[in-house]
């Protein structure tokens, strides 16, 4: 009887296993406004490392799923951190358009930059959900780090 | 001391972000102090506990590898990735709400 070895072929696996580590790592980078721009650049290593793998695994004909896998990961997390971009590359885009419609010289220093920027920013508070926190708590914190420096506490309202 | 990754949102806008005090809220989470994390980013705690989860299930699920365990593996595997997918949109939830809605103002 003969025992015919199947030979698995591990043809793109490693890469596979690399992007999708990335991709991973790219959807809670890229779903936090803060490190959107880490998720951008995990997500297209990782659609890069992927799609080289997919090749590899074409040629030398190994299992995609995991491929496939580290592909949707990477786009997923891509796409995230995309919208951050996007919204704030628009809202930048229109705070610049308005400090230069304002001001034709461009000799604009760089603290009234940012309270025209936070001036704009105020006004598109109605479209976009920034959370505030509770600032009850924040009083609080600032009273106990007041206290521990020597300073008395801001009288409450 | 300052966090070793800078804040793509403050760099950009100046302003803090809904992310903002994560690692803080994280590290006050391990030292047990629920009450100051959550005033640190009150969405902490909800999103330490999928990474929390997460390690003990990677954990039990190796221990379940090296032992001669018989078990139906694809169902398995198949029951770990419906149920990580689901606890991630669980706890990351507040932030996919803030994503969806800059998706309808950048359609808009």
């Amino acid at each position: 009887m003969h025992i015919m070895e199947e030979h698995k072929s591990t043809a793109g696996q490693g890469l596979g296993i690399a992007g999708l580590v990335m991709g991973i790592t790219a959807i809670p980078m890229g779903i936090f406004p803060c490190t959107f721009v880490i998720g951008i650049i995990f997500g297209i290593i990782g659609i890069v490392l992927s799609l080289v793998a997919l090749s590899q695994a074409n040629r030398g004909n190994g299992p995609k799923t995991l491929i496939i896998a580290a592909l949707v990961c990477s786009i997923v997390g891509l796409t995230f951190a995309s919208v951050w971009g996007f919204a704030l590359s628009r809202n930048g885009a229109r705070i610049v358009k308005e400090i230069i419609h304002d001001n034709r010289n461009g000799d604009i220093p760089f603290e009234e930059f940012r309270r025209e920027a936070r001036d704009v920013l105020n006004d598109l508070e109605g479209d976009t959900a920034t959370i505030r926190h509770d600032t009850t708590d924040l009083r609080h914190l600032t009273d106990t780090l007041k206290e521990l420096e020597g300073e008395p506490p801001a009288p409450s309202k | 001391m300052k966090h070793p990754i800078p804040s793509g949102w403050e760099l950009l806008t100046g302003e803090s972000s809904p992310s903002s005090g994560l690692s803080r809220s994280f590290s006050e989470i391990v030292r047990f102090h629920f009450e100051e994390a959550r005033q640190f980013n009150p969405y902490g705690i909800r999103i330490f506990s999928f990474f929390a989860v997460q390690l003990v299930l990677r954990l039990f699920l190796c221990v379940l590898l090296i032992r001669p365990v018989q078990m139906r593996w694809q169902a398995v595997v198949i029951a770990d990735v419906l149920f990580s997918v689901l606890f991630f949109v669980i706890s990351f939830w507040p932030f996919f709400l803030l994503l969806a809605r800059q998706l309808g103002v950048l359609l808009r």
